[in-house]
């Protein structure tokens, strides 16, 4: 049997369960988005081996969050069991976090994104009403971070113990920080989507954080899946360790 | 698919994680593992500290292993940094030093023709490829150099994967440009300028040691493309541009 290395220099479809934590749907303003749309993302899927794609659309960070949650769920059902769409939340809006979270759960939809585009601490009283969700249902938190603004999640995974906080671009800046928080709350993960593919970035992270708590993450369309997953594909890792970051790990997280 | 890493670089290299010397043995064994034949590579120092010191050891560096090639970092003459660009050229060719760098951002110099057209202009007459980092020149700066000198070959290395809205247009235009794509991690990207443009102007590339080449060697590998367009990618273009087998 051919090792993950030797199946990614050859470009061949994968056979183990890859499920990719943190996706995004549409276009983006700040650059055209290719073939963005839930069809041109399950190509690429299906190219790589990519089972689910779990996915906070564009439109709900930043513009328009129904808009982008419906988007997402519209997806879903046209690619059941391929999308798994998060429930994208906005505290500037009195009808953005719980209301959003409520109406949302009617449509099936579970899991929360965060973003600080939104301008708002991340441990304030909007957000803290969703995460009261997240935590009450053990849901996932995908938390757009960069660097030094994770720290804020140490106390957030104390307050909410059966939330599950997935760190997103972990190790992008502050590499020791993200560490220290996978180390000392059991609740905090570390999603690798970056476009700074950095070098021993996924070894640095099993080595002192363990591969159980690294999750796959790519960040595509806004991004590339097929370039992302090499990172993890090609390190020198071993194969267990891989098969847990690459989806063993986001398996037990969301629950699939 | 035989892979020609078109950046990569020895010496200090710094990551989120962590700063290291990286060495030509490194850099070997990292080729090996990610399945890298050979890599035009360039030393830190000629970056960092100063072109001369840095090419030299370079050369120092990988002498004796013909997997790595040089590529020397230059400065316009003007201030006596470097041998006029005639002589320059010459030597170039004297060491087979097949492909340059230029920083004009860092080293604090004009990519225009008042400053650097004598030296652009001896590049082009001996069709040596031209690299330069994305952040070290803008792309009007780009545009005009690829105009003034269309029998240059210019690499525009570590280019941001937001500028397709410029890059289609700037590349039909000028197709003596090339473009690098270790940072170009657009989602269908290579498909679509493949689509748009053709293979011709891509060439693969790491960034190593800064980057891991494992995300370089999936986006190529798995891209939607056909295997002649890959292997032009992956090492027939840039062979082409340093006149190599």
């Amino acid at each position: 049997m051919s090792s993950l290395t030797d199946k990614a220099k050859r470009g061949e479809k994968l056979d183990c369960l890859v499920i990719d934590a943190h996706c995004h749907l549409g276009p983006w303003p700040n650059f055209p988005v290719h073939e963005g749309d839930a069809a041109g993302m399950v190509r690429v899927m299906d190219r790589i081996g990519i089972a689910v794609a779990c996915v906070a659309a564009h439109a709900g960070i930043g513009p328009d969050f129904v808009l982008g949650n419906d988007l997402a769920h519209d997806a879903s059902k046209r690619f059941p069991g391929r999308i798994l769409p998060y429930i994208c939340v906005n505290p500037n809006f009195d009808d953005g976090c719980l209301a959003e979270v409520e109406r949302c759960m009617a449509l099936g939809m579970r899991n929360l994104k965060v973003h600080s585009i939104h301008g708002k601490p991340y441990d304030c009283d909007a957000y803290r009403k969703a995460y009261e969700v997240a935590n009450r249902l053990s849901w996932v938190v995908l938390a757009h971070t960069w660097g030094k603004d994770a720290q804020v999640f140490e106390g957030l995974a104390a307050d909410y113990p059966r939330a599950k906080f997935l760190l997103a671009h972990s190790g992008v800046a502050d590499f020791d920080l993200y560490v220290q928080l996978a180390k000392k709350r059991e609740n905090i993960y570390l999603d690798l989507a970056t476009s700074y593919v950095y070098y021993d970035l996924v070894e640095d992270f099993v080595r002192r954080a363990g591969a159980e708590k690294v999750l796959m993450g790519s960040d595509f369309p806004f991004i590339c899946a097929s370039q992302q997953i090499g990172k993890v594909l090609m390190a020198r890792i071993s194969e267990d360790d891989k098969l847990q970051i690459l989806g063993l790990n986001a398996k037990r997280l969301f629950g699939l | 698919m035989k892979l020609f890493d078109a950046n990569a670089s020895v010496g200090v290299s710094t990551t989120s994680a962590r700063t290291k010397h990286y060495t030509a043995q490194d850099l070997l064994a990292d080729m090996d593992h990610f399945g890298i034949e050979r890599a035009l590579v360039y030393h830190d120092l000629s970056k960092s500290y100063d072109p001369a010191v840095g090419n030299e050891r370079l050369m120092e560096t990988i002498r004796g292993h013909d997997r790595l090639l040089p590529c020397w970092a230059l400065l316009p003459h003007h201030s006596g940094d470097m041998k006029e660009p005639r002589s320059l050229v010459r030597e170039l060719r004297e060491r087979d030093v097949r492909a340059v760098r230029l920083y004009p951002k860092t080293h604090s110099f004009s990519l225009a023709e008042w400053c650097c057209g004598e030296l652009l202009g001896e590049l082009e007459q001996a069709r040596l490829p031209l690299l330069l980092e994305s952040d070290e020149a803008n792309l009007d700066e780009v545009a005009s150099l690829a105009a003034a000198h269309p029998n240059l070959p210019v690499v525009l290395c570590s280019i941001s994967y937001r500028l397709d809205r410029c890059i289609y247009p700037l590349f039909q235009k000028h197709r003596n440009l090339h473009l690098e794509l270790s940072w170009y991690s657009v989602h269908r990207g290579i498909e679509t300028f493949c689509v748009k443009l053709g293979a011709e102007q891509l060439l693969f590339g790491t960034r190593i040691p800064t980057f891991t080449p494992g995300a370089a060697v999936t986006h190529l590998s798995y891209a939607e493309i056909s295997e002649q367009q890959r292997e032009m990618i992956a090492s027939g273009n840039l062979r082409k541009l340093l006149g190599i087998q």
